[in-house]
C-alpha cells in the first residue's frame, strides 16, 4: 500500500498468483475487458509468443475520489511457469492482497499446491504469511469436464478457510466476484 | 509485530515537504535539460512525483513496466557476476529516448527526451538530480501512524459502496 498525502492517493497492490495456463491472464483481460475505459489504465501483457506470460500483466483501477481521496488498485499477474521465479518473486514485492487463481482439472491437482506452497515461501521472505494475509481462492475453468469437484478442491487448497470462488475466467463468469471479495476481504482486515 | 512489519515494509507514506521538494529539482531538471518527462518512482511501480508533458502517456503502465525493467536487469546484473543491479538503463529510439537510473534501492528517476536532446546531458544533469534527490529520501518516509486518517472506518464503508456499484461488468 501507498499513501500519497500530496496527491491524495492510496495505492492497494493485487497478485493475480497459480499455476501455469490456470487462467490468470485470463482473469485481467476479462476485467480490463469490462471495466468502465474511465476507471482504468492501459493493459500491460508481457507475453511469449505461445501466449504465456514471461514478466507479468498490469493494469491500474482508479475510482472517483472519496472524502477528497482517491483510490487506486494495481492489479498484476504473475507467470506460473516454474521457471520463471524470480519474475514472481518480484512482483510480489509489497503485495496487499492475493487472488490465487487453481486450475479446477484434475490433472494439475498437485500444481496447484506446488503453486500454493511456493507462494507461501514467497511471502514468508517478505514477513508475511498466509494464514495473516487477505487472499481468496479462485477455482476456475469449472466449465471442463474432467475437473475435481469442489469439495475435493477446498480440502487439498483451503486449509485455511478463504473466501471460494467457481469461475470460468474464459466466460467471465465470478471473475468480477473474485476481485470484489478479495478487496473486500483487504478492506476488512486495515 | 504487525505495526512494525508494516513501517519497515508495506505501508509507504509520502511527506508533503519532501515532495515538494522533488517537484523543483524535477523542475530544474526539465529546464535545463529540455527532455518531455522526468518521473520519479518507488521500486514497486508506483509514480511519486513528475514534472513535464505526460498527457498522452499512461503513466501507471509506464512506471510499472520501468520498475519491471530495473527487476529483470538485476538479475541479469547477476547472472554476469555482478552484485548489484545496474544504475542506470537507457534505450534508445528513433525519435524519443528513455534515461532510467536509480535512485537508492527503492526509487528511480525516469527521463523522457527527444532526439533532438543529446544523451550526454541527460546522463550529466540526471545524476546530478539524483544526488539532489537522495537527501530528500529520509524524509520522504513518515511513520505509518497516519494511515488510520486515510483510511478511517467511513472512507473504507464507502469505497466499499463505490467498488460494488464500479465492479461490474459491462
Ligand atoms: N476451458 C477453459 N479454459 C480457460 C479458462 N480460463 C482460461 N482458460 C484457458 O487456459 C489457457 C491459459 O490461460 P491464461 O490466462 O493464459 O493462464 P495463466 O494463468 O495466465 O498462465 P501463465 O501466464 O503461463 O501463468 C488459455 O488458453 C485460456 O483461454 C476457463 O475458465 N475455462
Ligand atoms: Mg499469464
Amino acid at each position: 500500500m501507498h499513501i500519497d498525502w500530496f496527491r491524495q492517493e492510496i495505492v492497494f497492490k493485487i497478485v493475480y498468483y497459480g499455476p501455469g495456463l490456470g487462467g490468470k491472464t485470463t482473469n485481467l483481460e476479462y476485467l480490463h475487458a469490462h471495466l468502465d475505459p474511465a476507471l482504468r489504465s492501459r493493459l500491460v501483457v508481457l507475453k511469449s509468443p505461445e501466449e504465456r506470460t514471461l514478466y507479468f500483466d498490469f493494469f491500474e483501477l482508479a475510482l472517483g475520489a472519496i472524502k477528497g481521496k482517491k483510490p487506486r488498485f494495481h492489479l498484476y499477474t504473475i507467470p506460473g511457469q516454474l521457471y520463471y521465479a524470480s519474475s514472481r518473486k518480484i512482483v510480489l514485492r509489497g503485495v496487499d492482497a492475493i487472488v490465487f487463481v487453481a486450475d479446477s482439472q484434475s490433472a494439475r491437482r498437485q500444481d496447484n499446491l506446488d503453486s500454493l506452497m511456493d507462494l507461501e515461501l514467497k511471502l514468508i521472505e517478505q514477513g508475511k504469511t498466509l494464514a495473516q494475509f487477505p487472499w481468496v481462492l479462485q477455482y476456475n475453468k469449472r466449465d471442463l469436464t474432467e475437473i475435481d469437484s469442489v469439495d475435493e478442491m477446498e480440502q487439498s487448497l483451503n486449509f485455511l478457510r478463504v473466501p471460494h470462488y467457481e469461475a470460468v475466467a474464459v466466460q467471465g463468469l465470478a471473475v468480477f466476484e473474485t476481485l470484489r471479495g478479495v478487496i473486500q476481504l483487504l478492506l476488512n482486515k486495515m | 509485530m504487525e505495526m512494525q512489519q508494516r513501517k519497515n515494509g508495506r505501508r509507504v507514506v509520502l511527506s508533503q515537504t519532501a515532495y515538494h521538494q522533488i517537484a523543483l529539482i524535477l523542475e530544474e531538471f526539465l529546464s535545463r535539460s529540455q527532455a518531455r518527462l522526468a518521473l520519479f518512482a518507488d521500486m514497486s511501480g508506483y509514480p511519486v512525483v513528475y514534472r513535464g508533458d505526460a498527457d498522452t502517456l499512461d503513466l501507471a503502465a509506464l512506471t510499472a513496466l520501468a520498475a519491471g525493467d530495473f527487476a529483470a536487469t538485476a538479475e541479469m546484473s547477476r547472472l554476469i557476476g555482478q552484485e548489484s543491479r545496474f544504475k542506470f538503463l537507457y534505450h534508445e529510439g528513433a525519435s524519443r529516448s528513455l534515461y532510467l537510473c536509480a535512485v537508492g534501492t527503492d526509487y528511480f528517476l525516469m527521463v523522457v527526451f527527444d532526439k533532438s536532446v543529446a544523451l550526454g546531458i541527460i546522463r550529466v544533469l540526471s545524476h546530478y538530480t539524483v544526488e539532489k534527490i537522495g537527501r530528500y529520501i529520509q524524509e520522504l518516509r513518515q511513520g505509518g501512524e497516519q494511515t488510520h486518517q486515510f483510511l478511517d472506518f467511513e472512507f473504507r464503508d464507502m469505497l466499499a459502496r463505490q467498488l460494488d456499484r464500479s465492479l461490474r461488468p459491462r
